[in-house]
């Protein structure tokens, strides 16, 4: 494969693009969620996450639908977040998300690797809301 | 390669050969055409040797200025079959289609209808939105059918006593379907008073547009689809509109004369263009439709004709590619979109780029469109220009085999 190719769609980000992580129904009652867009090029995410009373992650639902650094992005961080406690989520920034993906991501491919990210952040202000809330990252 | 292609290539940098004889296989002309030599030229030549503001100065350098500037302005006119005090320029398309509405406003009420269709470019439909809340008039959308093509019996119906203004495109910068612009204005003639408002911005590079034989009442279009540099456009109005409508943008050189009671306005084209203008981009508008004019426009056509026809072709030959919009020749430019199974149009153009193929992909500025064609997630688009050649086709359709064992086919996307 070409060079840069390789870069962009290594066999890690295929893999998690072919066969998404956590893409399944919530094992208990969900404790907040959150929907997220590229409006202006058609990825979608939806999250939903079971937190405890330690308040920390113990489950994830997500679907992820559009190109393959979206798709792949949210599965990668739904893998990371499983165990984390709220506050630790909520420091997880776009670093964080660049180094998870370990690939060069250029600047009009941003918003395709952050929407996860900014999904995540919405689902948690959410979780003192009862209704599912739309979002556009 | 013909002798006339690999000619006018050779005015563009951007087409030139590296070490193992490949070129860039630029297909995005749709997007901004690259931009010739002559045109660079003599965007130089204003700033190296006589860079002094236009309309103003009494020594030769802005002399040479403004001479050049309205040098333009008679070209680009001719180019069109305008008069040039009818020859406004702007900073582009959607510069000219901001101002155009605002111009028109205030002579609309309530209950007005403005005419447009579901495939414009968001930059002939945001405008209008924003001022149909404020005046409270309506706006009504044509259709269109499942090849993208306008449906023409529909517009026909939505014509009454009181559509006011009728504003689409020449040519959808999405399917490459050519609207029957003549068609439309005889029709808008004979049950309306409205007024014709004509997008050309994807029509200028690849037809001779005569605006005098068209009898349209406006027309925008942007010089970085024509050769043109970027930042500077077009706005033609027929010449009684120009005297009767008010300026929207003030400052210097529109006006007559200016007191502290108030001012009165300069004539037209001068009425429209306030403070500096992109004087350089403006010499290059009219280098650019002098770079054009110098050659057979009818073998330019032809070969994007052919370039065009082989392009369809070829992409009907991959499997698991689909084209949206117009399957064959019929009343199309060489503007195609098209989506390939079971991979995001991203994904795609980013597998091209790194073969050397320059394609968009997403929504090119056009939801309504988007929507109307069923594509949810956006497609990805080729267009060719006249530098166009077999070979930048090939390296698109090999690009696109590439991406397709790549990217390979996933369950649920």
């Amino acid at each position: 494969m070409d060079e840069t190719l390789a870069s962009l769609y290594q066999e890690r980000i295929m893999d998690h693009y072919r066969n998404p992580r956590f893409v399944k129904d919530l094992s208990c009652p969900m404790s907040c969620a959150s929907n997220g867009a590229n409006p202006t090029c058609g990825d979608r995410l939806s999250l939903s996450l079971v937190i405890d009373e330690g308040d920390r992650i113990t489950d994830v639902s997500q679907k992820a639908q559009g190109c393959a650094i979206s798709v792949a992005s949210a599965s990668l961080l739904s893998e990371m977040i499983v165990g984390k406690t709220v506050s630790e989520a909520e420091e997880l920034n776009e670093d964080v998300v660049r180094e998870l993906l370990g690939v060069p991501i250029t600047i009009n491919r941003v918003r395709c690797a952050m929407l996860p990210l900014a999904t995540l952040k919405q689902a948690l202000g959410n979780r003192h809301k009862s209704p599912i809330s739309q979002t556009n990252s | 390669m013909p002798n006339n292609l690999s000619k006018i290539r050779q005015d563009f940098s951007m087409l030139r050969m590296d070490a193992a004889g490949r070129s860039l296989a630029y297909l995005d002309s749709a997007a901004s055409s690259l931009t010739p030599e002559p045109v660079i030229a003599a965007m130089d030549a204003y700033y190296r040797s006589y860079r002094a503001n236009v309309h103003r100065g009494l020594y030769k350098a802005s002399e040479k200025a403004t001479e050049e500037y309205e040098r333009a302005r008679k070209d680009v006119a001719s180019f069109i079959g305008a008069a040039p005090e009818e020859t406004i320029f702007t900073s582009g398309t959607t510069g000219s289609l901001n101002m155009l509405v605002r111009m028109l406003e205030n002579e609309l009420v309530f209950g007005d209808e403005i005419v447009l269709t579901v495939m414009e470019h968001h930059a002939n439909l945001v405008p209008w939105q924003e001022m149909a809340k404020r005046r409270g008039v309506s706006l009504r959308y044509v259709p269109v059918d499942a090849e993208g093509r306008l449906n023409v019996h529909a517009l026909d119906a939505v014509l009454n006593e009181h559509t006011k203004i009728v504003s689409c495109t020449w040519v959808s910068n999405v399917t490459g379907v050519v609207n029957p612009v003549a068609e439309i204005v005889k029709m808008v003639r004979v049950k309306t008073s409205a007024m014709v408002v004509i997008d050309a911005a994807q029509a200028m590079l690849h037809m001779p547009v005569r605006v005098n034989t068209l009898d349209v009442d406006f027309m925008v279009f942007s010089g970085h689809k024509m050769f043109g540099p970027t930042g500077v456009g077009v706005l033609y109005g027929k010449r009684a509109h120009l005297d009767r409508l008010e300026p929207v943008v003030f400052g210097g050189d529109m006006i007559h004369e200016v007191t502290l009671e108030g001012s009165t306005w300069a004539e037209t084209p001068r009425k429209f263009e306030a403070g500096t203008p992109n004087i350089s981009g403006v010499i290059g508008l009219g280098a650019a439709v002098r770079y054009i004019a110098s050659f057979d426009r009818d073998e330019m056509r032809s070969h994007e004709f052919a370039m065009t026809e082989y392009a369809l072709a070829q992409l009907r030959g991959v499997e698991g590619v689909r084209i949206v919009g117009p399957q064959h020749m019929q009343d199309r430019t060489g503007v195609i979109s098209f989506v390939v199974e079971g991979m995001h149009s991203h994904d795609l153009s980013a597998v091209l780029d790194a073969k050397g193929v320059c394609v968009r992909a997403g929504y090119h500025c056009a939801m309504p469109l988007m929507s109307a064609m069923e594509c949810p997630t956006g497609t990805a688009r080729m267009s060719i220009a006249p530098y166009t050649s077999k070979q930048d086709i090939d390296a698109l359709v090999e690009g696109i085999r590439h991406a397709q064992s790549v990217l390979g086919t996933t369950s649920g996307k």
